[in-house]
């Protein structure tokens, strides 16, 4: 499939982001740090929100099904050089697809001894890996416990929520296999293993019920995203309110608030606080933080970060290879700039609104219309401003009564 | 808003967002408890030492 130009379909940042103006004024790129690997381009359930499969953008077939030595070869061999090259001290590979455990856990063993090979001295190799955990039975759950590579999940919530949109191809649900990956991630001998959990929000399910069901593994942190969406392709609203999506997670917050101990870290929700505290945040769905995180696919093709598969076809695409070009060049896409330069991202409407310092417009992914690119706010921006408000009074309301107390 | 008297400063009208700690003695909040605030402190207290820049990672990782 052909794709459209970038600069006729996002004008924003490709034809209308003056990366020579903002180095006159200063600004450098920061090496990325987050390496996605996607080991395996298919995928053993069909998540009918999948943003690979079920959106616009349809690359992954004209991609190899598998990564082959070769090309994960070449991808260390450029991670190791971006690394020497920038003096990083540490840095992060995210084994990815579709879903990675299809490649097999030898093939993942030989995998990540060539990565850690190929580091240079000083600096740090993490290795994580994202599944939907249905394959994830004990044998290999202790080999990637011996690689020392951390597996975050995805679900959804209880059995009755995880199922409407995570299936298998037969229509069956996965929350059954992936109860019993969970029950082994949860086990002493594997826990430091765990990662966390990933779960995209759905706001016709009980956001307690399914806050709950994920409590109940034991994750040390939740990521509750918002399903991908833009103004040309906006999410499914049920009636009755205009912020479903900030109801669901304000309900969410006060239930994880209020508890008498911190039960488990909630990425979206400690960052939102952080921000009000004047701090950074380590997300790309809220605040203003550099991304410094690249994809790397099956043929070796360096990409943007993957969620922009959700706005047209070729949207991720930089036109460079590992096997041809150093991670350093794609470092100049308008699009990789367009998510390391803060404030300067944001459209008009962002930059006059008080929560922007908080809510940096969103994920960038959320903020496309065709035609016109990225520079808007999120397509969640009323849900995202709801949600922000909620926060601040109530995080306001408690430091003033310890304040109170400690006079 | 002032956090200390709970007014919103003159001319504000809720141009900044921001809670502002910068007179708020944070440091005598932490208690043996884990509570969700108490760990927002500890991670702003943290991030005031901490020489890296922060940067916007992949989902689910620390």
């Amino acid at each position: 499939m052909m794709s459209v130009p970038a600069h006729r379909v996002a004008p924003w940042p490709y034809r209308q982001l003056d990366a020579e103006a903002l180095r006159r004024d200063g600004w450098r790129p920061t090496p990325f740090r987050d390496f996605v690997l996607k080991v395996h381009q298919r995928c053993n359930l069909a998540c009918d929100y999948c943003y690979v499969y079920t959106m616009v953008d349809q690359s992954w077939r004209d991609r190899p099904a598998i990564m082959s030595p070769e090309t994960w070869c070449a991808a260390a061999s450029r991670i190791a050089e971006h690394a020497a090259t920038h003096r990083l001290p540490d840095v992060r590979v995210i084994l990815h697809g579709g879903e990675p455990l299809l490649a097999g856990a030898q093939r993942l063993s030989r995998l990540v001894a060539d990565f850690r090979a190929a580091m240079p001295p000083g600096c740090h190799l993490r290795i994580g890996l994202q599944t939907n955990g249905v394959l994830l039975n004990e044998s290999t759950l202790r080999t990637l416990h011996e690689l020392s590579v951390a597996v975050g999940v995805s679900l959804d919530g209880p059995p009755e929520h995880n199922d409407r949109h995570r299936r298998r191809p037969d229509g069956g649900g996965s929350s059954a296999a992936v109860d019993r990956a969970l029950s082994l991630l949860s086990n002493a001998r594997y826990r430091d293993s765990f990662a966390g959990l990933l779960c995209t929000v759905d706001p016709t399910t009980d956001p307690i019920a399914t806050y709950e069901a994920l409590l109940r593994h034991a994750p040390p942190v939740i990521d509750f995203l918002l399903p991908h969406a833009n103004w040309s392709s906006p999410p499914r609203r049920p009636p009755g309110t205009e912020t479903p999506y900030g109801d669901w997670l304000i309900a969410t917050f006060d239930r994880w608030y209020e508890a008498p101990a911190k039960e488990t870290d909630i990425r979206i929700f400690s960052d939102v606080i952080n921000l009000l505290f004047g701090g950074g945040s380590r997300s790309e769905q809220v605040g203003m933080s550099v991304v410094s995180l690249v994809v790397i696919e099956s043929n070796g093709d360096i990409e943007q970060v993957d969620s922009l598969k959700s706005t047209y076809e070729g949207a991720c695409a930089t036109g460079r290879n590992v096997m041809t070009d150093p991670l350093d060049s794609a470092l100049e896409d308008p699009g990789v700039i367009a998510r390391q330069i803060g404030r300067a991202a944001l459209s008009d409407a962002c930059l006059a609104c008080p929560v922007h310092r908080i809510c940096g417009g969103g994920h960038y992914a959320h903020r496309y219309r065709a035609g016109d690119g990225f520079r808007n706010p999120s397509v969640y921006c009323a849900d995202l401003r709801r949600l922000i408000d909620h926060i601040r009074a109530r995080v306001s309301d408690d430091l003033n009564r310890r304040l109170a107390a400690v006079r | 808003m002032d956090i200390r008297t709970g007014s919103e400063g003159a001319g504000e009208d809720r141009v900044h967002a921001l809670i502002d700690v910068t007179q708020v003695p944070l440091a005598e909040f932490l208690t043996s408890e884990e509570t969700v605030f108490e760990a927002a402190v500890r991670r702003v207290l943290e991030e005031l030492d901490q020489s890296e820049e922060i940067i916007a990672g992949f989902a689910s990782y620390p």
